[in-house]
Parts: C-alpha cells; structure tokens; sequence
C-alpha cells in the first residue's frame, strides 16, 4: 500500500509491502516513519484529541498514545460522559480508556471561556 | 516605560517577549484576549511542537509551555487589552477600565492573522444562519462544546479546514464534501491522510460553491466545477443539501495597526532582523506572512524579539543592507532586505508558485551561488526555507528553484 | 386599554409614524414580526437622504423626498443617529439631461443645485474616470444608516410611553364598536386607528383587516460593500434610467464605500446575490473610475423595493376609513420617512396639536467601554451589553450589529460573532444554542450530540 506519513509536519509519501512475511517500508526519513508504516499496514492507529465543556471551564484532551482507528468514535463517546471539575495540565482523567492500554490527559484548561 | 512591547501572545508574541528578555530588555507582553496563546488554544489537535519542543504536542499543551516561560521569565502581562494605535515608541490600549498610553523603545507587533470571510470571496446567495469560518467553527467546538449543524460542506482545503473537517466527523456531523478551487490542496498532505481518508469524506478539487440556498438557517449549497480561470462551469451545477457551510479559504495577515508610513509591498517590507521601515517597529507570525507551523511562528518571534530588544537598548548594530529578489518560481520569500553582518547566518523563508519534483533551491549573489539546497518535493502548500552564511552576501540576492 | 393607534411594520417608514404620534401624545403601538426592527427593506439599501432632484416633478415621492430631506438632520441630531450631509453628483457626458435634472429638481424645490465640471468636478471626485465631462451637483443630499434611523425612532418612541412588541405575528383581527382587536402571540390587542406600513407583507396585512390590496412587485438591488476608504467623499450616481437612479459610489455615514444596486425585477421576494449583479457593479464601477479599492471589498448583499405603480401610495383606505395604507415605499423612501410621517399624522390622521418634547435616548455608546469585542470596529463589551438591554432589546446578532456595528468590519464578525452570541446569551439567560442570527428560526448553533 502507499500512503502519507503522519508522524510530521513532512508528510513522506511511504510504500508498504509484505514481503516474505514482514513488512517493509520504504519512503520514510525517519525510524518514526517505519514504526508508522508498520503499524499503518497492520492495524491503523491515531491519537484522538477533543475537548470537554463544562459550562464555566473547557478542558481539552487526548490519548496519552494513539488509539485503534476504528475505535476513535466508542472513544469520544466515552470521554464526553466525563463529568470535569477542579482538574489541571497533565492530569490523567481516563485511565485504560476502553481497555486499550492508553489514558485520557488534560491538554488544556480555558477559563471565562 | 518599558523597552519593549509585545502586541499579541500567540507563539510569534510569547516567543518574541522571551528573546527581548534575554537581551536585558524589560518586556510588556499585551493580549486581547483573557489569555495567553492566541488562535493556539483552540486548535486541540496534535502535531505541534516537533520542531521547537522537540515533543509532539497539542495546541494547548504547546501553548502553556510557552506561556510558562514567559511567566518565569518575570514578563509583564497585560490581558484583555486592545491595542487600538501605535506609533514609534508609543503605544495606545483599550482596556476594559479605559484608555492607558505606554511609552517604549520598541514594538513587536505579533497580532496574527484573520480568516477570509465569506464576503471577500464573493459567495453568492443568500447570508444565512450557517455560514462561518472554519476558525470559528473551530472555537465553537471546542471553547463552548456547541455545533454548527448536523451535515457540513466545507469550503477550501487548507489545514483548518481539512482538520475541522475531522473534528466535526468525530462530533457527530456527516461532512458532505470538502470542496477546494484549486487543483490541488494548500494544506499538509499528512493532514490529507488523517483528516480526510480517515473517514473517507469526498473531497473535490476545481470546485466551488456557487450559491447558497435556504430561508432562515442554510439548507443547501450549489456547486460546480471551474474552469482553468477559477469560474464555475454552471452546466456541472449540482444542488448538495447541508446545513452549514465551513469558509477555510484563507488568512489575512492583520497588520493594519502599522502606521501607513511602514512601507509593503505584497507583505509588510522586513529585513532579516523582522524590523520594518519604520526604525522600533519589528513584526513576526502570521501578522507577516502565514505560517504553516506554530513551530515557525515561534522562531520568527524569536528573531524579532531579539533584535526588538537589542534596538530598545541601543545594542542593535546598524548595517548596509541588500535587496532580495526572487524567480517567477516562487510566489514570495521573507524576509526582503538583507543586513550585510561579517558572521552567522540567516534563513529565507518561501512560498514556491508551483509544484516541484526533485529541484534545487538556489540563492545567488551575481553570479556565485551562495547557497542551495536539494528538494525531493516542493508544493505551494508547504513552506520552504534556505541558510544562507551572512559573510557571502556581499550585493544584492536571488532566489530561484531550478534544475 | 385601548391604544389610539397601532402600527404595523418595523422599517423606516412605520418607525417614524409611530414616533411621531408619540410625539403628539397618542398612545400607539408598534408591532412587527421579525425579532428585530428594520429587517426589511430598511436595512438593505444606499442609506441615502436624497436631495430630491430625481422624483418627477408633482409626484408624493418628490414632495415627501424633499420635506423629508428638510426633516432628517435635526430629527437625526435629536435621536443621536449621525447623519452627514456630504453631497450627490450625477455625473455624465450628456449635458442637456444633467440641465434637465437641474430643473427637475428646482422645481422640486432642492436648493442649491448646479452644473459642474473641471476642476470642481474633479476635487468633488478625485477618482472619477477623466472622460465623464459633466455633474449635477446637489449639496443637500446626506448619508444615514437606515436601520440605526429606524431603531432610533422607536427607541425614543419607547421611551416616551409608546409600545414596541417584536416579534408579533398577527393571526386575526375582529372590529367591534369602532375598535380593532388583534390576536397573535396569545394576547389581544385593541385600537382604534391603523396604519399598515407592513413593506413587502402590506397585503397580507390587508388582507387581516380587509381593505385594498395592491399588485406589488419586487426589484432586486445588489449591493457591494467596500471596507472604509476615502475613495469617493460624496455619493456619485450615473443618469438616472427607466430602472432607478443606477449603479453609485456612495460612502456610507459610518465610512464604508457601498457600490450599487443593481436593478432586477423578480418574480418573489428573494434576497439572494448572483454572479451577474455583481459583475455588474464591478465592471460598471470600473468603467466610471479610477483607483477603485475593489481589494477591500467586505461583504455583498441584495436588497428588494417593492412598488404598486410609479409613485408611493399614502393614503386612507377607501374600505375602512380607520386604516391607513402605505405600499410601495421604494426609493426615495428613506429620505421620505420623516415626512411621510409627518403627512400621515397631520394630514390624514388629523393630529395638529404642537409636538411634545421627548425624553432623549442614551444610546450604545460609553466610557470605558469595556473590553473591545470587535476589533474590527472597535466595539466594547458594555456598549453590546447596552444594545442588549435598551429599551428596545438587541436579542439577535443582527440586532446588536445594526445597532453598534459589532461584526460590520474587515472580518464580518469572523472573530467575534461567538463572543457576540455569549453576551447575548449571558444577558438574557439563555442558552448559546437559542442565539439568533436574524429570523426566529436562524439559530447559531446547536448543542453537541453526545
């Protein structure tokens, strides 16, 4: 398959095959590349950021590593059940979220929004 | 007094008090907001950071880092605050309490830029509840947990619009399509990917809205493709039901604080020190051109903070400068003027006019090729940038991307 | 109660009868169906006070544009609505049509009119394009913004004792004993005199109190704005046609360029703005000058004048001599309002008594004015808040636009139309969601879906 490195801002355009039982990337200037290209054929992953408003503070959020891509939407429903108050910066608000061995952090905390 | 004031705490601002604090300078960082970090804290996605932090971060987490060092850093802050007019070594705020004038030796001005609204583009039909900027959209989502609608059409493929267009997927709204003028996108192709393929929304190159439709709230857009001149081919017109429409068509560097004597051409005229003609007024971020990365943005203000505060105390070496000029390749660089210095280097920042595979990019000094450096692929979407050695500029420079 | 009078329909026209009859001590009720006032017509044109030149000679629109005219400054000073009189031309090269005009317009009774050309032509408008000779030139025209006349009117009209209900939909009407009662938004309402002002819903209206009907028809005007420039000092029309007046150059009285109104006669009421009319403009514009900042163009907009027939009609209605009928306020009718009221009051309504003086409105405006929402416009959050809670309350982000000009900048509220909405939503308890753009049903946004 080909497709476009997400890992920065370069977007390397990666060839992944399976050759001989393992897969090969190619296209990458990084070993972040490879890892991506790896995954990316086998099982897609992304992180999910979002953000929660409790009417006077808005926190915003993210998984602490990428989650399953197919997951992403039973993931934003389960973190807009949070009720939030009094958390900060790099508090942890999920922990395992949905059993998929990654937490939910705060990235963000707006006041007087 | 104070040496230096900074308008704007985005990344160019916070970046920028940071630099002229290092030099000695006393800094007055002012915002309009209630806080720091500009258009930063509403763009929780990630993908921030890697340049500057060396750290992939979030908006937000991006801009509290900066927003921590500014603070240790022992800045005066001024929150809520317009500034409504400055000139050399004044500058008028709005407060919410009333008018204050500050006297300073130095302005950086780091007021970022505005989204292009729907009347600038000239979008036909009716102005209907459901027609925003994407920025906007954005801030909607994510400050007040609101949306604009249940099925979005998007309007221009530039990253806001491209990472709203994933952003309102995740929240529920069917996005109908991403349309885009161009043949091509002006975002980041990894933005594309994640964005877009992800959840396999239609996105439509050489296409346009060409009216829109609805009595109170919008119910629907037409849209056509165009023609290599950009005008709609009215026989492709197609009717798309919707319920809003995102404007990603744009940013507008907002400078119109800078005195009309400042001079510009298609950009506010700087030289690589980010002063403008006007001696005491520097400028960084997107107040003087788009940036694609807040990354960017922060290393411009930290070259202007820290030539506004060597200015402000009197430690700014004064230089003859050259002129850069550049190939019908490239659409623009930054910055435009040169100072001669014996040691060091610079970086010219460009925008090429077309896409590129496998070319150079060339800056020369008459004849001799001062520096060049080799790239792999060049798009209109993606900023390039060049180092060049200060002791090779001895006239005036050209950029080119050739063979 | 029973008020003496009610009248229907929030523009410029209905405004300024009901301020007028509050001035003369009547009680009067103000209703219109939209959440704001001005949303017609009123809000959709030149903003111009015109001189009076142009309307034939005899006609209702000749005699009202010219007293209306009169009227205007100082009613405009009492209510602390700017008006500028800063002049018309009507340039072009056929001088036998600008001398008629000329005489058109003395005979109207416009003072002050005269031929230009040269060097008087060109320090009037720098920009005008070297080959167009000649000008009338009209000292007397002026610039107002329509809606802030209009809202202007009814505020003072509020504060003096008379009633404004937004909002209203009219369902029935009943006459019993010489009294009107009408029923709509679950309460009713009882007067003896009506004057129909309803613009574009006139024979709906009519239809509600059973008198004449009118074939209206609707012409479209697209508009063009520019953002603030001194790029014409005065309003420059082209001869006028069989269509109107033409494509002009005007600045606005807040500063803005408007180019426009195209002129297209439509079938329906429809506000929509096509890639023909402002085509139009901009090659018409183009061809009449020089220098023309196309490149600050901020927003387009249509707005439509109805008319029935040539003239305005202001009359008594032959079916029932309690109501009185205006339909087809269409150019000059901004200019006519004041006197159109003042006829209405006086003449038809028989009301000679002397004007009461009026308690002055405050307006928007204070210092400080808080923290600046919209940076385009320079506008404050306590000014908002002030537009939001007047006596006539701005409820809708249109609304608080009109009035304080929050989102009428470079941006066109693209950075401040959700701080708008917050403050709205904060001043009247209610939630975001329940935020309206304009019409009862342009909610802004909606709540999130989880």
């Amino acid at each position: 398959m080909e497709t476009v490195c997400i890992c920065c801002p370069i977007g390397c355009r990666l060839k992944i095959e399976k050759v001989d039982g393992e897969v090969r990337v190619s296209g990458n200037s990084c070993p972040r590349g490879k890892a991506y290209g790896i995954t990316e054929y086998t099982s897609p992953k992304r992180v999910l950021t979002t953000s929660v408003n409790t009417g006077t503070v808005t926190y915003t959020l993210k998984t602490t590593d990428a989650i399953l891509k197919e997951k992403l939407f039973d993931a934003i429903a389960e973190i807009k059940k949070l009720k939030l108050k009094n958390y900060n910066l790099g508090d942890i608000v999920i922990k395992n979220l949905l059993n998929l061995g990654v937490d939910v952090v705060i990235t963000g905390v707006l006041k007087e929004v | 007094m104070v040496d230096v004031v900074v308008i704007g705490g985005g990344p160019a601002g916070m970046s920028a008090s940071l630099k002229a604090k290092q030099q000695g300078a006393s800094v007055l960082l002012i915002d309009s907001e209630p806080r720091l970090g500009g258009i930063l804290n509403q763009c929780i996605h990630n993908g921030f950071g890697l340049k500057h932090f060396k750290e992939e971060l979030t908006g937000p987490e991006y801009a509290s880092r900066l927003e921590k060092e500014v603070k240790e850093a022992g800045i005066e802050i001024m929150l809520n605050s317009y500034v409504n007019f400055i000139q050399k070594n004044m500058v008028y705020v709005i407060t919410p309490n009333g008018q204050e004038k500050i006297d300073c030796k130095a302005i950086v001005l780091c007021a970022g830029a505005r989204e292009r609204s729907a009347g600038e583009i000239y979008l036909k039909g009716k102005r209907l509840a459901g027609v925003y900027t994407a920025g906007s959209v954005q801030k909607m989502i994510n400050f007040y947990g609101k949306l604009p609608g249940k099925r979005a059409v998007i309007l221009g493929s530039g990253d806001i619009g491209l990472i709203m267009a994933r952003r309102l997927t995740l929240e529920g709204v069917k996005v109908e399509a991403v349309l885009e003028i161009m043949e091509h996108s002006s975002g980041l192709r990894r933005n594309i990917r994640q964005c877009i393929e992800d959840f396999n929304i239609p996105l439509k190159f050489s296409h346009t809205v060409t009216r829109v439709v609805g009595k109170d709230r919008v119910e629907g857009v037409y849209y056509a493709q165009v023609d290599e001149n950009r005008k709609p081919i009215l026989s492709t017109e197609k009717l798309l039901e919707c319920d809003c429409l995102l404007l990603s068509v744009g940013l507008i560097p907002e400078n119109s604080l800078l005195p009309e004597s400042v001079k510009r051409n298609k950009f506010v005229i700087v030289d690589d020190e980010r002063q403008t003609s006007e001696e005491g007024i520097f400028i960084s971020g997107n107040v003087l051109h788009i940036h694609d990365l807040a990354d960017n943005a922060t290393e411009e203000g930290e070259i202007a903070g820290k030539f506004a505060g060597l200015y402000s105390q009197g430690k700014l070496e004064k230089f003859d400068k050259v002129n850069l000029s550049f190939s019908k390749n490239i659409s623009y660089c930054m910055p435009s003027l040169i100072n001669k210095k014996n040691e060091g280097k610079f970086t010219i920042y460009m925008r090429a006019n077309a896409n590129f595979l496998k070319k150079n990019i060339l800056v020369k000094c008459g004849n001799e090729v001062i520096a060049k450096k080799f790239c792999i692929g060049i798009t209109t979407g993606e900023m390039q940038e060049i180092e060049v050695e200060y002791s090779k500029v001895k006239d005036d420079i050209f950029v080119d991307i050739e063979e | 109660m029973i008020f003496d009078y009610v009248v229907i329909g929030g523009g410029v026209i209905g405004t300024a009868i009901f301020n007028k009859l509050v001035r003369k001590g009547k009680t009067c009720v103000l209703l219109e169906r939209e959440p704001d006032l001005a949303t017609g017509a009123t809000k959709a044109n030149s903003g111009l006070i015109h001189a009076g030149f142009d309307a034939e000679s005899g006609s209702l629109k000749a005699k009202f544009n010219v007293r209306g005219n009169e009227l205007t400054e100082n009613l405009a000073k009492e209510l602390k609505v700017p008006f500028k009189r800063t002049g018309a031309v009507v340039v072009g090269n056929d001088l036998e049509k600008l001398k008629a005009l000329l005489e058109r317009g003395e005979k109207n009774g416009v003072r002050g009119l005269e031929i230009v050309e040269g060097d008087k032509l060109k320090s009037l408008v720098p920009n005008l394009k070297e080959d167009i000779k000649y000008a009338l030139y009209a000292p007397s025209a002026g610039l107002i913004s329509p809606y802030m006349f209009a809202i202007a009117l009814a505020e003072e009209g509020v504060i003096n004792g008379g009633v404004c209900k937004l909002s209203f939909e009219i369902d029935r009407v009943e006459q019993k004993d010489g009294v009107f009662e009408i029923f709509g938004n679950n309460e009713v309402l009882q007067a003896r005199k009506v004057i129909n002002s309803a613009g574009a819903g006139f024979n709906e209206v009519s239809k509600l109190f059973k008198t004449e009907e009118f074939p209206i028809k609707f012409r479209r005007g697209e508009y063009i704005v520019l953002d603030k420039s001194d790029f014409v000092k005065l309003t420059v029309f082209p001869l006028p046609t069989a269509l109107g007046k033409g494509i002009l150059a005007t600045p606005t009285v807040d500063g803005n360029i408007l180019l426009g109104p195209t002129a297209e006669d439509i079938e329906a009421f429809n506000t929509e703005t096509t890639e023909c009319g402002i085509d139009k403009i901009i090659s018409y514009i183009n061809s009449t000058f020089n220098n023309v900042p196309l490149n600050k163009n901020i927003r387009q907009f249509s707005g439509i004048r109805v008319s029935c027939g040539e003239d305005f009609v202001v009359t008594e209605s032959k079916l029932n001599p309690n109501v009185i009928l205006i339909a087809g306020i269409n150019s000059p009718g901004l200019s006519s309002a004041p006197a159109i009221a003042e006829y209405v009051v006086e003449e038809l309504l028989k009301e000679h008594s002397e004007d009461k003086p009026m308690i002055a409105r405050k307006g928007y405006t204070c210092e400080p004015a808080g923290k600046i929402i919209c940076k385009c416009e320079k506008v404050g959050e306590k000014e908002i808040e002030n537009a939001i809670n007047a006596p006539i309350p701005a409820t809708t982000v249109d609304a608080v636009k009109r009035r304080v000009r929050a989102g009428m900048g470079r941006c066109q509220g693209g950075q401040c139309m959700l701080d708008i909405c917050k403050l709205i939503a904060k001043n009247l308890n209610i939630e975001l969601e329940e935020v309206k753009k304009e019409s009862a049903k342009s909610n802004i946004m909606f709540k999130g879906g989880f």
